[in-house]
């Protein structure tokens, strides 16, 4: 078939010269990341299904009472959240944990956070101290330590000057003093069996299971009672519901089936547990990166691997933790660039592991994976549309052939979602009304429509401006002598 | 440029099948979803009707045998009802009212039922069934239970180990047991969960979980020592302390060190500070633990030794330099 | 012959609870969870006893007795428990529990508990 028709100018010349080079590279970029979404599906509804079965089994109200020999600190770093502090707390106090305390670090906050907290649980001075050692560093200054009066009341308030989250989850972490540690947003709702069932790969396999995480879905449109979960629903504002579906996809397919590849390579910071021993030697998060949560398990990766140690990153579906997501587009623009910045961050600062057989299956696939496919994606998304666009535009091509493509290209998209939604809908134990799907399938047809290729355009400008900065940055990180470890 | 094997019919063929395989994906989400509702819709209603007439069974005395006779006969998708709320009593329930509730499930053909339900070729089915026969807790099925441990899918054999706790003997500790060996993806906690409860009821049973701290499979010991601690039983210390000390596999270690936490004596004191310098965290960690829960005067020595060393993971824990005697 | 609440998020103990007391003489009014039971003491000042489960979804069985004595109730509470660990006893008592039921219960004990607790003045 005769792809290009042309009409033989140099302006059809020009145009046929880039086609060219672009349409084989493109067609196999298209053809690798169609694989790559049909493994990461397969493998996700592996996972999901082991995961469901699992549940029914582990019924969790007979074995809470069972003997659970891992301790948890739950950190919550918390700038300004007065109106919601005192019952994210108590919420967290009432998890359904059996030896569980809380840390909570007041990261120099302008309003009455600290007051709340020092009113609501009768905070008196503690002698625990925040003892930064070893690989951990604690930048911003300690005002002061304190914690809850009554002694049945597992609470420790650390009072800092504003250093920003990541330092302060560092400042939270070097005063816990129990066997795991999660991190977690003041504005985050957790199921009360959470963290139970997200400490399960660890009681299996104490010294492997490094770090797990959870699922984390959008709390808009959702009923909370007492910082509880009581009803799930669809949120109202467009913006929400898509994203809604974009983090179905996310969870249920990226980081399941990377899991069951055993190539987890993101743990969100907004539902992650790790054990305590592994953060003091890999140093915490680093507070110079935007995507520290991704540093914190590529970080996780690059130490085990190089000391061989025999080690799993575990995703568990059923644990689910609830997160406010942007309605409006301003916040969603700086959030989605922000995303995508960190992404870069991190991809350049372990740039070293990037094939590179020494680091497995991280270096040689996923890291790879994530390079092409995730840092480059919004890169070919929107120069591939644009290149088919012109060739219609300058009549190089067939338009129906090239309606074709777009149409398959689209269809393929749809199809990625709606087998995400099937396999959420066999594995899930709540109840999503036939409306809500519905919706979900709308989404997943609209987004193609200008959502993807907006937040498209939002990522390249963070790549871009992280580009842009990153000659400082650059020699900030030598200098710190960061290639040794 | 002409690209032959690029034809209009291959083209058409793949856009047509991805639409497809869109719709029938659409199609099969909503059709789980709608028997998902309906299921849970009929069990609900069903359930309602079941309840009352399953509380006023267990609680009249003495019994209406109208009553007993309208829940012995109950058939289909009701009786299933009446079978689960009957199973659910068991659980929460003892005393004269418990008894009466086994001797109508055996009448309405219980466990024969369920030693047939016991065969069946679905793994969910096997499970439900080893799951009912636990609560029964029939003498005549304590074989049966057993054998489902061996079964070849995780959901039934974690099931049957969780039975198994209301069958306490030696013979049942080792099926357990075997699961670990077998490597089969059975939860820790049920594992540990059903050797609890059976070196609780039964001398036998916890001979043989003594037995299985020498057992050559890791994962047997590990698994032992963690039981025995939460059995609070001090008697066991110096074994565990041995098996902290002696074990070349860090994972026993670990339940080792976990377990003196509960049980530890003056004498584990040694083997205990050993562990604070093992190369694995959780070890240190758990073994310092151990440490702290010895009366303060006993494990001083130990703790200052240990704060000298100024681990930081171990840090956090240390009790403040005024509160150690004698340092 | 007092005006009773029990409350518990399994359905079949609330059945039973109830049903029992009932035919004890009391007055019973059920609830499925801590927040539904505060609704419910708002609505009936005459409720002098409950029969709460320890393990409830979002606000737990100790949340609710810590959130009622706070408010100055002077509510008996007897605490149906499946967990008999020390922690979360102790826990319970200072907290504002009356007495402790671990489960599985005799029905017989429960109407017998609950008789000396309304007894006791």
């Amino acid at each position: 078939m005769d792809v290009l028709e042309l009409t033989g100018t140099w302006v059809d010349d020009a145009v046929r010269a880039v086609l060219l080079w672009t349409a084989i590279p493109s067609l196999l970029y298209f053809l690798a990341i169609a694989v790559q979404q049909g493994v990461l599906v397969l493998m996700g509804w592996v996972d999901v299904r082991a995961s469901s079965a699992r549940r029914d089994v582990l019924d969790l109200a007979e074995t809470a009472t069972a003997p659970v020999s891992m301790s948890l600190t739950v950190v919550m770093a918390a700038y300004n959240e007065s109106a919601v502090i005192a019952e994210s707390v108590r919420s967290v106090l009432a998890l359904d944990y059996p030896d569980h305390e809380v840390v909570v670090v007041n990261d120099g906050s302008t309003d009455d956070t600290l007051e709340v907290l020092r009113r609501t649980y009768d905070l008196v001075p503690s002698d625990r101290e925040v003892r930064a050692a070893g690989n951990l560093q604690v930048r911003g200054a300690v005002r002061g330590v304190l914690e809850a009066r009554d002694p049945a009341v597992p609470l420790v308030v650390v009072d800092t000057e504003n250093s920003g989250r990541a330092d302060a989850s560092n400042a939270g972490l070097a005063v816990s003093a129990k066997d795991l540690v999660v991190f977690f947003d003041a504005d985050s709702v957790l199921d009360a069996d959470a963290l139970l069932l997200a400490v399960q790969p660890f009681l299996d396999d104490p010294l492997r299971v490094v770090c797990t995480g959870g699922n984390i879905r959008a709390v808009n449109g959702c009923r909370v009672v007492a910082g509880r979960v009581v009803e799930e629903g669809m949120p109202r504002p467009w913006l929400a519901r898509l994203q809604v579906v974009e983090y179905l996809r996310a969870f249920s397919l990226g980081r399941a089936g990377w899991s069951r590849l055993g190539a987890l390579m993101l743990v969100s910071g907004a539902f992650g547990v790790y054990r305590r021993d592994m953060l003091l030697e890999v140093g915490g998060f680093d507070a110079d990166t935007i995507g520290e949560d991704f540093e914190l398990t590529m970080s996780l990766h690059r130490w085990c691997r190089r000391r061989r140690r025999a080690y799993r990153l575990v995703f568990v579906a059923e644990p689910t933790c609830w997160t406010e997501v942007p309605e409006s587009r301003a916040v969603l623009q700086r959030q989605r660039s922000r995303w995508h910045r960190g992404l870069w961050e991190v991809l350049w600062k372990h740039r070293g592991m990037l094939l590179n057989p020494r680091y497995g299956r991280i270096g040689m696939v996923g890291l790879p994976s994530f390079w092409l496919f995730e840092l480059m994606a919004p890169l070919f998304e929107l120069v591939g549309l644009a290149l088919i666009l012109l060739a219609i535009a300058v009549g190089a091509i067939d338009p129906v052939l090239a309606l074709a493509a777009l149409g398959i290209s689209l269809g393929i998209g749809i199809l990625v979602t709606v087998l995400a939604m099937l396999i959420e809908e066999g594995a899930r134990r709540r109840r999503t009304t036939v409306a809500d799907l519905g919706v979900m399938v709308l989404c997943a047809v609209v987004e193609n429509l200008g959502y993807r290729q907006l937040t498209a355009v939002w990522r390249l400008q963070g790549w871009w401006q992280a580009l842009r900065g990153s000659t400082a940055s650059w020699g900030e990180m030598t200098r710190t002598g960061f290639a040794t470890d | 440029m002409t690209l032959p094997w690029l034809t209009p019919h291959l083209l058409v063929t793949v856009l047509v099948t991805v639409w497809a395989l869109v719709l029938l994906t659409i199609l099969a989400t909503l059709l789980s979803h709608a028997a998902r509702v309906r299921t849970e819709r009929s069990q609900r209603a069903l359930d309602e009707a079941a309840r009352p007439l399953v509380a006023r069974f267990v609680l009249d005395d003495p019994v209406d045998p109208g009553l007993r006779a309208t829940l012995r006969d109950a058939r289909g998708a009701f009786g299933d009802r009446v079978d689960e709320r009957l199973l659910a009593v068991l659980e929460g329930i003892t005393g004269e009212g418990r008894e009466r509730t086994v001797a109508l499930l055996v009448d309405r053909g219980h466990p024969a039922r369920l030693r047939r339900r016991a065969r069946s070729r679905r793994a969910l089915v096997r499970a439900a069934a080893i799951r009912r026969l636990g609560r029964l807790a029939l003498p005549a099925d304590a074989d049966l239970v057993r054998r489902a441990t061996a079964d070849r899918a995780p959901v039934v054999s974690s099931v049957a180990a969780r039975a198994l706790a209301a069958y306490p003997g030696a013979a049942s500790a080792q099926a357990v047991l075997d699961l670990l060996r077998a490597g089969a993806s059975v939860p820790q906690l049920v594992v540990v969960n059903s050797l609890i409860g059976q070196g609780e009821a039964d001398e036998d049973a916890l001979a043989r979980i003594r037995q299985g701290l020498e057992d050559p499979e890791a994962r047997v010991r590990a698994a032992c020592a963690q039981v025995l601690g939460e059995l609070t039983s001090t008697a066991d210390a110096p074994l565990l302390g041995e098996l902290l000390r002696r074990d070349p596999t860090a994972g026993v270690q670990l339940a080792a060190a976990g377990a003196l936490r509960r049980v530890g004596r003056a004498g584990a004191v040694p083997a205990l500070l050993e562990g604070t310098r093992s190369a694995w965290g959780p070890v240190r960690l758990q073994a310092l633990q151990a440490l702290l829960a010895l009366p303060r005067e006993v494990a001083a020595p130990a703790l200052a030794e240990v704060a000298r060393r100024g681990d930081p993971l171990l840090e956090p824990l240390l009790p403040r330099p005024a509160d150690l005697p004698g340092s | 012959m007092a005006h009773v609440l029990a409350v518990d998020d399994d359905p079949d103990i609330l059945e039973l609870v109830a049903l029992k007391l009932r035919s004890a003489g009391h007055t019973v009014t059920t609830a499925g969870s801590g927040e539904r039971a505060r609704d419910v003491l708002a609505a009936h000042p005459d409720i002098e006893l409950a029969v709460v489960d320890h393990m409830l979804p979002g606000m737990t069985g100790v949340d609710l007795v810590r959130a009622l004595r706070a408010e100055g109730s002077a509510l008996r509470v007897l605490m149906l428990t499946a967990r008999s660990q020390e922690r979360d006893l102790v826990g319970g008592f200072s907290a504002g529990v009356d007495d402790y039921l671990t489960k599985p219960f005799s029905p017989r004990e429960l109407a017998v508990r609950v008789r000396a607790l309304l007894d006791r003045r």
